[in-house]
Protein backbone atom coordinates (compact mmCIF):
# COMPACT_ATOMS: atom_id res chain seq x y z
CA UNK A 1 0.00 0.00 0.00
CA UNK A 2 1.55 3.32 -1.03
CA UNK A 3 2.15 5.76 1.80
CA UNK A 4 1.40 9.46 1.90
CA UNK A 5 2.66 11.38 -1.14
CA UNK A 6 4.71 14.54 -1.03
CA UNK A 7 6.63 16.66 -3.52
CA UNK A 8 9.95 18.38 -2.93
CA UNK A 9 12.96 19.93 -4.64
CA UNK A 10 15.99 17.74 -4.21
CA UNK A 11 19.63 17.28 -5.15
CA UNK A 12 20.97 13.72 -5.30
CA UNK A 13 24.06 13.60 -3.09
CA UNK A 14 24.96 9.96 -3.59
CA UNK A 15 23.38 6.66 -4.51
CA UNK A 16 24.01 2.97 -4.54
CA UNK A 17 22.66 0.09 -6.57
CA UNK A 18 20.06 -2.03 -4.92
CA UNK A 19 18.47 -5.24 -6.07
CA UNK A 20 18.23 -6.04 -9.74
CA UNK A 21 17.54 -2.62 -11.24
CA UNK A 22 16.87 -0.24 -8.34
CA UNK A 23 18.92 2.52 -6.77
CA UNK A 24 18.83 3.90 -3.27
CA UNK A 25 19.40 7.66 -3.34
CA UNK A 26 20.57 10.03 -0.65
CA UNK A 27 18.58 13.16 -1.39
CA UNK A 28 19.18 16.61 -0.01
CA UNK A 29 16.00 18.63 0.27
CA UNK A 30 15.25 22.09 1.69
CA UNK A 31 12.34 21.04 3.89
CA UNK A 32 13.27 17.52 4.98
CA UNK A 33 17.05 17.75 5.04
CA UNK A 34 18.70 14.53 4.05
CA UNK A 35 16.60 11.51 3.23
CA UNK A 36 17.00 8.10 1.63
CA UNK A 37 14.65 7.13 -1.16
CA UNK A 38 14.41 4.15 -3.46
CA UNK A 39 13.96 4.50 -7.20
CA UNK A 40 12.69 1.26 -8.63
CA UNK A 41 13.80 -0.02 -12.00
CA UNK A 42 15.96 3.03 -12.79
CA UNK A 43 18.91 1.04 -14.05
CA UNK A 44 16.93 -0.31 -16.99
CA UNK A 45 17.52 1.75 -20.15
CA UNK A 46 13.79 2.14 -20.67
CA UNK A 47 13.14 3.54 -17.21
CA UNK A 48 11.27 6.82 -17.25
CA UNK A 49 13.05 7.96 -14.10
CA UNK A 50 16.57 6.87 -15.06
CA UNK A 51 18.51 9.77 -16.53
CA UNK A 52 16.94 12.36 -14.25
CA UNK A 53 17.95 10.84 -10.95
CA UNK A 54 21.61 11.68 -11.31
CA UNK A 55 23.65 13.78 -8.90
CA UNK A 56 24.52 17.36 -9.88
CA UNK A 57 21.02 18.38 -10.85
CA UNK A 58 18.14 20.07 -9.07
CA UNK A 59 15.10 17.87 -9.29
CA UNK A 60 11.45 18.07 -8.48
CA UNK A 61 10.62 14.72 -6.94
CA UNK A 62 7.34 13.12 -5.90
CA UNK A 63 7.81 10.60 -3.09
CA UNK A 64 5.58 8.14 -1.27
CA UNK A 65 6.41 7.52 2.36
CA UNK A 66 7.71 4.01 2.86
CA UNK A 67 8.78 1.92 5.80
CA UNK A 68 12.54 1.80 5.18
CA UNK A 69 12.90 4.18 2.25
CA UNK A 70 10.52 6.61 0.68
CA UNK A 71 9.69 5.64 -2.88
CA UNK A 72 10.29 7.92 -5.87
CA UNK A 73 7.12 8.01 -7.94
CA UNK A 74 7.85 10.91 -10.31
CA UNK A 75 10.72 13.19 -11.14
CA UNK A 76 11.43 16.15 -13.38
CA UNK A 77 14.63 18.10 -13.81
CA UNK A 78 14.67 21.73 -12.65
CA UNK A 79 18.32 22.54 -13.41
CA UNK A 80 20.69 20.07 -14.97
CA UNK A 81 23.96 22.09 -14.75
CA UNK A 82 25.37 20.24 -17.73
CA UNK A 83 28.33 22.60 -18.27
CA UNK A 84 29.53 21.64 -14.81
CA UNK A 85 29.58 17.97 -15.84
CA UNK A 86 31.65 18.75 -18.92
CA UNK A 87 34.60 19.83 -16.77
CA UNK A 88 36.37 17.20 -14.73
CA UNK A 89 37.68 19.67 -12.16
CA UNK A 90 34.23 21.24 -11.72
CA UNK A 91 32.68 17.77 -11.37
CA UNK A 92 35.29 16.69 -8.81
CA UNK A 93 34.69 19.92 -6.88
CA UNK A 94 30.92 19.39 -6.98
CA UNK A 95 31.43 15.91 -5.55
CA UNK A 96 33.56 17.33 -2.76
CA UNK A 97 30.90 19.94 -1.91
CA UNK A 98 28.21 17.25 -1.94
CA UNK A 99 30.27 15.24 0.54
CA UNK A 100 30.69 18.26 2.82
CA UNK A 101 26.94 18.91 2.65
CA UNK A 102 26.20 15.25 3.33
CA UNK A 103 28.45 15.30 6.41
CA UNK A 104 26.86 18.47 7.74
CA UNK A 105 23.26 17.38 7.34
CA UNK A 106 21.01 15.46 9.61
CA UNK A 107 18.32 13.13 8.34
CA UNK A 108 14.84 14.59 8.21
CA UNK A 109 15.87 17.96 9.59
CA UNK A 110 15.01 21.02 7.51
CA UNK A 111 18.07 22.48 5.83
CA UNK A 112 17.02 25.43 3.69
CA UNK A 113 20.24 27.48 4.06
CA UNK A 114 22.55 24.58 3.27
CA UNK A 115 20.38 23.52 0.35
CA UNK A 116 20.48 27.04 -1.05
CA UNK A 117 24.25 27.16 -0.54
CA UNK A 118 24.91 23.93 -2.43
CA UNK A 119 22.52 24.91 -5.19
CA UNK A 120 24.26 28.27 -5.61
CA UNK A 121 27.69 26.63 -5.63
CA UNK A 122 26.57 24.32 -8.45
CA UNK A 123 25.20 27.30 -10.36
CA UNK A 124 28.56 29.06 -10.03
CA UNK A 125 30.50 25.99 -11.15
CA UNK A 126 28.12 25.61 -14.07
CA UNK A 127 28.66 29.27 -15.00
CA UNK A 128 32.40 28.62 -15.18
CA UNK A 129 33.68 30.27 -11.98
CA UNK A 130 37.08 28.86 -10.96
CA UNK A 131 36.30 25.66 -9.00
CA UNK A 132 38.82 26.53 -6.27
CA UNK A 133 37.14 29.88 -5.61
CA UNK A 134 33.69 28.26 -5.48
CA UNK A 135 35.01 25.64 -3.06
CA UNK A 136 36.56 28.22 -0.68
CA UNK A 137 33.42 30.38 -0.83
CA UNK A 138 31.30 27.30 -0.03
CA UNK A 139 33.59 26.14 2.77
CA UNK A 140 33.55 29.56 4.44
CA UNK A 141 29.75 29.80 4.31
CA UNK A 142 29.37 26.21 5.44
CA UNK A 143 31.57 26.98 8.47
CA UNK A 144 29.26 29.93 9.20
CA UNK A 145 26.20 27.72 8.99
CA UNK A 146 27.81 25.15 11.28
CA UNK A 147 28.42 27.95 13.76
CA UNK A 148 32.21 27.74 13.56
CA UNK A 149 33.07 30.88 11.58
CA UNK A 150 36.89 31.02 11.40
CA UNK A 151 38.42 33.95 13.29
CA UNK A 152 40.56 35.97 10.87
CA UNK A 153 40.43 39.45 12.43
CA UNK A 154 41.60 38.93 15.99
CA UNK A 155 43.98 36.55 17.68
CA UNK A 156 42.01 33.54 18.91
CA UNK A 157 43.95 33.56 22.19
CA UNK A 158 44.58 37.19 23.25
CA UNK A 159 41.90 38.90 21.15
CA UNK A 160 44.32 41.54 19.79
CA UNK A 161 43.62 42.74 16.27
CA UNK A 162 45.80 40.92 13.76
CA UNK A 163 47.90 43.56 12.02
CA UNK A 164 50.24 43.75 9.06
CA UNK A 165 53.88 43.31 10.00
CA UNK A 166 53.15 40.47 12.38
CA UNK A 167 53.50 36.77 11.86
CA UNK A 168 50.46 34.55 12.16
CA UNK A 169 49.73 30.92 12.66
CA UNK A 170 46.63 29.00 11.65
CA UNK A 171 45.22 26.86 14.46
CA UNK A 172 41.89 25.19 13.53
CA UNK A 173 41.37 23.62 16.99
CA UNK A 174 41.39 27.15 18.45
CA UNK A 175 39.07 28.44 15.73
CA UNK A 176 41.33 30.54 13.52
CA UNK A 177 44.46 32.69 13.46
CA UNK A 178 46.92 33.19 16.28
CA UNK A 179 49.21 36.20 16.76
CA UNK A 180 52.98 35.92 17.19
CA UNK A 181 52.86 36.80 20.87
CA UNK A 182 50.65 33.91 21.90
CA UNK A 183 52.21 30.47 22.33
CA UNK A 184 49.19 28.37 21.22
CA UNK A 185 49.25 24.58 21.35
CA UNK A 186 52.78 23.09 21.21
CA UNK A 187 52.42 21.44 17.81
CA UNK A 188 50.55 24.17 15.97
CA UNK A 189 53.22 25.52 13.66
CA UNK A 190 51.32 26.24 10.46
CA UNK A 191 52.35 29.73 9.41
CA UNK A 192 49.84 31.87 7.59
CA UNK A 193 50.99 34.73 5.37
CA UNK A 194 49.41 38.16 5.54
CA UNK A 195 48.16 37.72 1.95
CA UNK A 196 46.45 34.43 2.78
CA UNK A 197 44.90 35.98 5.90
CA UNK A 198 43.56 38.80 3.73
CA UNK A 199 42.16 36.30 1.27
CA UNK A 200 40.36 34.43 4.05
CA UNK A 201 38.87 37.76 5.16
CA UNK A 202 37.79 38.38 1.57
CA UNK A 203 35.99 35.03 1.52
CA UNK A 204 34.06 36.15 4.59
CA UNK A 205 33.23 39.61 3.32
CA UNK A 206 33.02 39.76 -0.45
CA UNK A 207 30.18 38.54 -2.61
CA UNK A 208 30.84 35.91 -5.26
CA UNK A 209 31.12 38.39 -8.13
CA UNK A 210 33.93 40.23 -6.35
CA UNK A 211 35.60 36.94 -5.39
CA UNK A 212 35.44 35.69 -8.96
CA UNK A 213 37.21 38.83 -10.14
CA UNK A 214 40.15 38.68 -7.69
CA UNK A 215 43.62 38.30 -9.21
CA UNK A 216 45.90 36.38 -6.88
CA UNK A 217 49.20 34.51 -6.94
CA UNK A 218 48.63 30.76 -7.02
CA UNK A 219 50.68 30.32 -3.83
CA UNK A 220 48.27 32.50 -1.83
CA UNK A 221 45.26 30.58 -3.13
CA UNK A 222 47.02 27.35 -2.15
CA UNK A 223 47.59 28.64 1.35
CA UNK A 224 43.95 29.62 1.77
CA UNK A 225 42.94 26.23 0.41
CA UNK A 226 45.10 24.35 2.91
CA UNK A 227 43.85 26.57 5.74
CA UNK A 228 40.17 25.99 4.94
CA UNK A 229 40.63 22.26 4.35
CA UNK A 230 42.39 21.91 7.69
CA UNK A 231 39.69 23.96 9.33
CA UNK A 232 36.85 21.83 7.94
CA UNK A 233 38.69 18.59 8.60
CA UNK A 234 38.84 19.64 12.21
CA UNK A 235 35.21 20.86 12.34
CA UNK A 236 33.75 17.79 10.63
CA UNK A 237 36.21 15.48 12.41
CA UNK A 238 37.31 13.72 9.23
CA UNK A 239 39.03 14.40 5.93
CA UNK A 240 36.63 14.43 2.99
CA UNK A 241 37.13 11.28 0.93
CA UNK A 242 36.57 13.05 -2.36
CA UNK A 243 39.57 15.37 -1.94
CA UNK A 244 41.97 12.73 -3.22
CA UNK A 245 40.29 12.64 -6.60
CA UNK A 246 40.04 16.43 -6.80
CA UNK A 247 43.78 16.74 -6.20
CA UNK A 248 44.49 13.95 -8.67
CA UNK A 249 42.47 15.74 -11.37
CA UNK A 250 44.33 19.00 -10.80
CA UNK A 251 47.79 17.40 -10.85
CA UNK A 252 46.97 15.95 -14.26
CA UNK A 253 46.90 19.34 -15.96
CA UNK B 1 5.23 -15.53 16.91
CA UNK B 2 6.65 -17.90 14.29
CA UNK B 3 8.93 -20.70 15.49
CA UNK B 4 12.60 -19.75 15.18
CA UNK B 5 14.41 -21.29 12.22
CA UNK B 6 17.00 -23.94 12.88
CA UNK B 7 20.50 -22.64 12.43
CA UNK B 8 21.57 -24.13 9.01
CA UNK B 9 18.32 -22.90 7.44
CA UNK B 10 18.68 -19.43 8.88
CA UNK B 11 22.28 -19.31 7.70
CA UNK B 12 21.40 -20.19 4.10
CA UNK B 13 18.57 -17.66 4.00
CA UNK B 14 20.95 -15.02 5.25
CA UNK B 15 23.57 -15.97 2.64
CA UNK B 16 21.06 -15.74 -0.20
CA UNK B 17 19.71 -12.45 1.08
CA UNK B 18 23.16 -10.89 0.80
CA UNK B 19 23.22 -11.46 -2.97
CA UNK B 20 22.30 -8.55 -5.24
CA UNK B 21 18.72 -8.65 -6.46
CA UNK B 22 17.54 -11.03 -3.74
CA UNK B 23 15.33 -9.80 -0.95
CA UNK B 24 14.49 -11.69 2.27
CA UNK B 25 11.36 -13.28 0.75
CA UNK B 26 13.19 -14.63 -2.28
CA UNK B 27 15.98 -15.88 0.00
CA UNK B 28 13.44 -17.89 1.99
CA UNK B 29 11.82 -19.28 -1.14
CA UNK B 30 15.19 -20.41 -2.54
CA UNK B 31 16.17 -22.02 0.73
CA UNK B 32 12.96 -24.00 1.07
CA UNK B 33 13.12 -24.98 -2.58
CA UNK B 34 16.55 -26.52 -1.99
CA UNK B 35 15.30 -28.35 1.10
CA UNK B 36 12.56 -30.03 -0.90
CA UNK B 37 14.56 -30.60 -4.11
CA UNK B 38 16.46 -33.84 -4.83
CA UNK B 39 19.73 -33.96 -2.97
CA UNK B 40 21.78 -33.88 -6.19
CA UNK B 41 20.42 -30.44 -7.04
CA UNK B 42 21.76 -28.94 -3.83
CA UNK B 43 25.09 -30.74 -4.21
CA UNK B 44 25.48 -29.48 -7.80
CA UNK B 45 24.79 -25.93 -6.68
CA UNK B 46 27.32 -26.20 -3.88
CA UNK B 47 29.95 -27.63 -6.24
CA UNK B 48 29.31 -24.88 -8.79
CA UNK B 49 29.72 -22.23 -6.10
CA UNK B 50 33.05 -23.66 -5.01
CA UNK B 51 34.25 -24.07 -8.61
CA UNK B 52 33.43 -20.49 -9.52
CA UNK B 53 35.71 -19.31 -6.74
CA UNK B 54 38.45 -21.89 -7.29
CA UNK B 55 38.63 -22.00 -11.06
CA UNK B 56 37.68 -18.54 -12.23
CA UNK B 57 40.36 -15.88 -12.17
CA UNK B 58 40.72 -12.41 -13.64
CA UNK B 59 42.60 -12.12 -16.92
CA UNK B 60 45.96 -10.59 -16.13
CA UNK B 61 45.84 -8.35 -19.21
CA UNK B 62 42.24 -7.13 -19.46
CA UNK B 63 40.79 -8.13 -16.05
CA UNK B 64 37.83 -9.88 -17.61
CA UNK B 65 36.79 -13.11 -15.89
CA UNK B 66 38.79 -16.05 -17.19
CA UNK B 67 39.67 -19.71 -16.62
CA UNK B 68 43.34 -19.12 -17.47
CA UNK B 69 45.90 -16.36 -16.87
CA UNK B 70 44.79 -14.82 -20.20
CA UNK B 71 41.08 -14.80 -21.06
CA UNK B 72 39.66 -16.34 -24.23
CA UNK B 73 39.38 -12.92 -25.91
CA UNK B 74 42.99 -11.93 -25.18
CA UNK B 75 44.11 -15.39 -26.41
CA UNK B 76 42.09 -15.26 -29.65
CA UNK B 77 44.50 -14.55 -32.58
CA UNK B 78 41.55 -13.39 -34.70
CA UNK B 79 40.87 -10.27 -32.60
CA UNK B 80 41.84 -6.80 -33.80
CA UNK B 81 44.56 -5.85 -31.33
CA UNK B 82 44.64 -2.22 -32.44
CA UNK B 83 41.27 -1.41 -30.88
CA UNK B 84 40.47 -1.41 -27.21
CA UNK B 85 37.09 -1.09 -25.53
CA UNK B 86 37.11 0.08 -21.91
CA UNK B 87 34.18 -1.06 -19.75
CA UNK B 88 33.26 -0.98 -16.05
CA UNK B 89 32.36 -4.64 -15.44
CA UNK B 90 32.83 -8.14 -16.93
CA UNK B 91 29.06 -8.18 -17.58
CA UNK B 92 29.56 -5.24 -19.96
CA UNK B 93 32.02 -7.34 -21.97
CA UNK B 94 29.34 -10.03 -22.29
CA UNK B 95 26.79 -7.44 -23.41
CA UNK B 96 29.07 -6.04 -26.12
CA UNK B 97 30.23 -9.49 -27.22
CA UNK B 98 26.61 -10.53 -27.75
CA UNK B 99 26.25 -7.80 -30.37
CA UNK B 100 29.08 -9.22 -32.50
CA UNK B 101 29.85 -5.61 -33.55
CA UNK B 102 33.23 -5.29 -31.91
CA UNK B 103 36.24 -7.46 -32.74
CA UNK B 104 38.92 -5.69 -30.71
CA UNK B 105 40.15 -6.23 -27.16
CA UNK B 106 38.76 -5.11 -23.81
CA UNK B 107 39.88 -3.58 -20.58
CA UNK B 108 37.66 -4.05 -17.52
CA UNK B 109 38.05 -1.27 -14.95
CA UNK B 110 36.20 -3.04 -12.17
CA UNK B 111 33.90 -0.08 -11.48
CA UNK B 112 33.74 3.66 -12.03
CA UNK B 113 35.16 6.65 -10.19
CA UNK B 114 32.91 7.73 -7.32
CA UNK B 115 34.91 9.92 -4.93
CA UNK B 116 32.01 10.44 -2.53
CA UNK B 117 32.06 6.66 -1.95
CA UNK B 118 35.81 6.65 -1.59
CA UNK B 119 36.39 5.14 -5.05
CA UNK B 120 39.18 7.04 -6.76
CA UNK B 121 41.18 6.04 -9.85
CA UNK B 122 43.61 4.05 -7.69
CA UNK B 123 40.82 1.63 -6.74
CA UNK B 124 40.17 0.75 -10.40
CA UNK B 125 42.32 -0.94 -13.05
CA UNK B 126 43.31 2.44 -14.46
CA UNK B 127 47.03 2.27 -13.81
CA UNK B 128 47.09 -1.05 -15.70
CA UNK B 129 45.16 0.50 -18.59
CA UNK B 130 47.58 3.41 -18.91
CA UNK B 131 50.52 1.01 -18.73
CA UNK B 132 48.93 -1.15 -21.41
CA UNK B 133 48.45 1.81 -23.75
CA UNK B 134 51.97 3.03 -23.09
CA UNK B 135 53.47 -0.39 -23.70
CA UNK B 136 51.64 -0.69 -27.03
CA UNK B 137 52.95 2.72 -28.08
CA UNK B 138 56.54 1.88 -27.11
CA UNK B 139 56.27 -1.34 -29.09
CA UNK B 140 55.41 0.78 -32.13
CA UNK B 141 51.83 -0.53 -32.26
CA UNK B 142 49.80 2.11 -30.45
CA UNK B 143 46.06 1.54 -30.15
CA UNK B 144 44.40 3.19 -33.13
CA UNK B 145 41.19 3.57 -31.14
CA UNK B 146 40.23 3.35 -27.50
CA UNK B 147 36.47 3.23 -27.03
CA UNK B 148 35.34 4.50 -23.63
CA UNK B 149 32.24 2.41 -22.95
CA UNK B 150 31.66 3.27 -19.30
CA UNK B 151 28.04 3.80 -18.25
CA UNK B 152 26.32 7.10 -19.11
CA UNK B 153 26.03 7.95 -15.41
CA UNK B 154 27.82 10.80 -13.64
CA UNK B 155 30.43 8.29 -12.42
CA UNK B 156 30.85 6.69 -15.84
CA UNK B 157 31.15 10.07 -17.56
CA UNK B 158 33.71 11.34 -15.07
CA UNK B 159 35.70 8.12 -15.49
CA UNK B 160 35.63 8.54 -19.28
CA UNK B 161 36.77 12.19 -19.02
CA UNK B 162 39.57 11.22 -16.67
CA UNK B 163 40.73 8.42 -18.98
CA UNK B 164 40.51 10.64 -22.07
CA UNK B 165 42.91 13.11 -20.41
CA UNK B 166 45.36 10.44 -19.31
CA UNK B 167 45.34 8.45 -22.56
CA UNK B 168 45.66 11.39 -24.92
CA UNK B 169 49.41 11.13 -25.43
CA UNK B 170 49.61 7.36 -25.87
CA UNK B 171 46.81 6.37 -28.26
CA UNK B 172 45.80 7.56 -31.73
CA UNK B 173 42.13 8.23 -31.11
CA UNK B 174 39.74 8.12 -28.19
CA UNK B 175 36.00 7.71 -28.70
CA UNK B 176 33.02 7.67 -26.36
CA UNK B 177 29.91 5.53 -26.91
CA UNK B 178 26.87 7.59 -27.91
CA UNK B 179 24.30 8.64 -25.33
CA UNK B 180 20.68 9.08 -26.15
CA UNK B 181 17.20 7.74 -26.57
CA UNK B 182 16.97 3.94 -26.31
CA UNK B 183 15.83 2.21 -29.50
CA UNK B 184 12.13 1.46 -29.18
CA UNK B 185 11.85 4.23 -26.61
CA UNK B 186 9.53 7.20 -26.86
CA UNK B 187 10.81 10.80 -26.95
CA UNK B 188 7.81 11.90 -24.95
CA UNK B 189 8.87 9.74 -22.03
CA UNK B 190 12.60 10.46 -22.14
CA UNK B 191 14.00 12.44 -19.23
CA UNK B 192 15.35 15.93 -19.92
CA UNK B 193 19.03 15.13 -19.39
CA UNK B 194 18.89 12.24 -21.84
CA UNK B 195 17.09 14.44 -24.37
CA UNK B 196 19.66 17.23 -24.05
CA UNK B 197 22.52 14.77 -24.43
CA UNK B 198 20.82 13.21 -27.47
CA UNK B 199 20.52 16.62 -29.10
CA UNK B 200 24.16 17.42 -28.30
CA UNK B 201 25.18 14.08 -29.81
CA UNK B 202 23.08 14.44 -32.97
CA UNK B 203 24.67 13.77 -36.33
CA UNK B 204 24.06 14.41 -40.00
CA UNK B 205 22.06 11.77 -41.87
ZN1 LIG C 1 47.55 36.58 20.58
ZN1 LIG D 1 41.78 -10.74 -21.25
Amino acid sequence: MPGRLYVTDAIVLSRFEYGEADRVLTLMTPGHGKLKAIARGVRRPTSRLGGSLEPLAELRVALARGRTFDVVTQVSVGHAWLHLRDSLEATATAWYLAELADRSLEERNAAEPLYALLRRAYELLDAGMAPGRVARWFEMRLADQLGVRPEVDRCVECDRTLEAGQRFRWVPPLGGALCERCPGPPHARTALSLEALKLLKAYQRLDVEALAALRLPAAVEREAETAMRDFLRFSLEREARSLGFLDDVRVGR
Amino acid sequence: MPAPLIEPVARLIESFARLPGIGPKTAQRLTFHLLRAPEVEARNLAAALVAVRDEVVFCERCFNISDAPLCSICRDPGRDTSRLCVVEEPLDVLAIERTGEFRGLYHVLNGAISPIDGIGPERLRIRELLARADEARRAGRPFTEVILATNPTLEGEATAMYLAERLEATVESITRIARGIPVGGDLEYADEITLIRSLQGRRAV
